[in-house]
């Protein structure tokens, strides 16, 4: 009888149990690699799957043990007990204090953080009141907040999950244009799938946090410390939700923020053109390590 | 009117078929002195007679035209959702019919340009 050695990726994925404003939630945890922890945090309305290709990238793997999960409500974590009576909102306490039960959870130590687009915002408000807990923060499609000419259509009762309409279509459709035009057509609707597959009501709750909640244009970000918790800024440039120019005014309010602009990538970086993305993200993270060495020595 | 080949090639596509199986509406798409007043009907795209009334009007500034139909369009010009944020294109009607058809839009325009599909 002859054996044959499954053909696993790296990833492995199991579950915590984490309290979140006195709610139990069982969240999803995945990772990857060893070394230096890299949390990915994903966009709203998705789930960790976006960060598939760094947790397959056998060069970060060897230097980081890159982790990401889902959110509550989203990807593989459950809602907590009692969803079904709630509308889903993700408010900025609510999303600082779940990241960092996570940590807590995993008994990771200064990892560095990094999120998209919510994410992005996500980093910021870590970096702001927890900077010495990490030993960097990058933010991918960063902003102060977020507008869009269909925010009366968004806020609509969210159009996208009203029972006329079909939510994961309406969804991913809504998002499908962010993504650069040479992105891969294999990441491309990959990307699109995660969104169209998000629980009813899940996408909107986010972007209660990305349009109104998280709004950090109250000039706090000001306070951000980047000698305690360096801070990257990367902006793809086919992004008109979360643009360069978002991110350039986050620099601009953050003293010592370092922001680069991605050419020829959209919303979703790490997942619609991942080997674009690494060739972007790889250089920050060496500067990342590089500065931890100059300190430890 | 989109030439037979654009709507042969539009009504071709399992995707497109999928998604207009239970549509019925119209959509006007505007660009210069070029008008295009198409029904979603029947699981096909057709033209869609003279008089009638459009659900949807999108209207594109010309320039914005050209660039997307360039093989790399610019940021703010790939996508009719990026012109609409980005001042190049006025999108006014029936949202919840824009947002339910907007895969097969994407389609149209792609076609009306390029002569490909979106996806």
């Amino acid at each position: 009888m002859t054996t044959v050695a499954p053909c696993f990726e790296p990833a492995v994925g199991r579950y915590i149990a984490i309290d979140v404003e006195g709610r139990r939630n069982r969240v999803y945890v995945e990772q990857a690699g060893e070394g230096i922890p890299l949390l990915c945090l994903h966009t709203a309305g998705a789930d960790s799957r976006q960060y598939r290709a760094l947790m397959n990238d056998e060069r970060l793997l060897s230097q980081y043990r890159v982790i990401a999960f889902d959110l509550p409500y989203h990807g593989k974590s459950s809602p907590p007990e009692g969803w079904e009576r709630d509308d889903y909102l993700l408010t900025s306490d609510r999303y600082v204090a779940t990241v960092m039960k996570v940590i807590k959870a995993l008994g990771i130590d200064r990892p560095i953080v990094m999120g998209c687009s919510i994410g992005g915002r996500a980093v910021l408000h870590l970096a702001l009141r927890h900077g010495p807990k990490f030993r960097a923060a990058i933010g991918l499609q960063s902003g102060l907040h977020a507008e869009s000419v269909f925010n009366a259509q968004y806020s609509d009762e969210a159009i996208m999950n009203r029972p006329e309409a079909h939510g994961g279509e309406m969804c991913s459709m809504l998002i499908s244009g962010l993504i650069g035009p040479e992105a891969p057509h294999k990441d491309r609707w990959e990307t699109i799938w995660h969104y169209m597959q998000g629980g009813p009501g899940v996408f909107a709750g986010d972007l209660y946090y990305y349009f109104d909640d998280g709004d950090l244009r109250n000039g706090l970000v000001a306070n951000i410390d980047t000698a305690v918790c360096p801070l990257y800024l990367l902006s793809g440039e086919y992004d008109y939700s979360a643009p360069p120019e978002a991110a350039e005014e986050v620099a601009r309010h953050v003293e010592g923020a370092k922001y680069s602009l991605m050419p020829g990538l959209g919303h979703f970086p790490m997942s619609e053109d991942p080997e674009r993305f690494l060739g972007y993200l790889r250089p920050v993270l060496d500067e990342i390590r590089a500065r931890e060495s100059s300190v430890a020595a | 009117m989109p030439s037979t080949e654009i709507l042969d090639a539009l009504n071709a596509d399992p995707s497109v078929q999928r998604r207009l199986r239970f549509a019925n509406c119209v959509l006007r798409i505007e660009t210069g002195d070029q008008r295009w007043l198409l029904a979603l009907r029947d699981g096909k795209v057709a033209s869609a007679a003279a008089d009638e009334t459009a659900d949807v009007t999108i209207r594109i500034a010309p320039e914005a035209w050209a660039a997307f139909q360039q093989p790399v369009p610019p940021p703010g010009c790939h996508d009719i959702y990026a012109m609409a944020e980005t001042g190049r294109a006025d999108v006014t009607g029936d949202f919840l019919t824009l947002f339910r058809y907007s895969y097969v839009l994407k389609d149209i325009l792609q076609q009306l340009a390029t002569g490909r599909m979106f996806g």
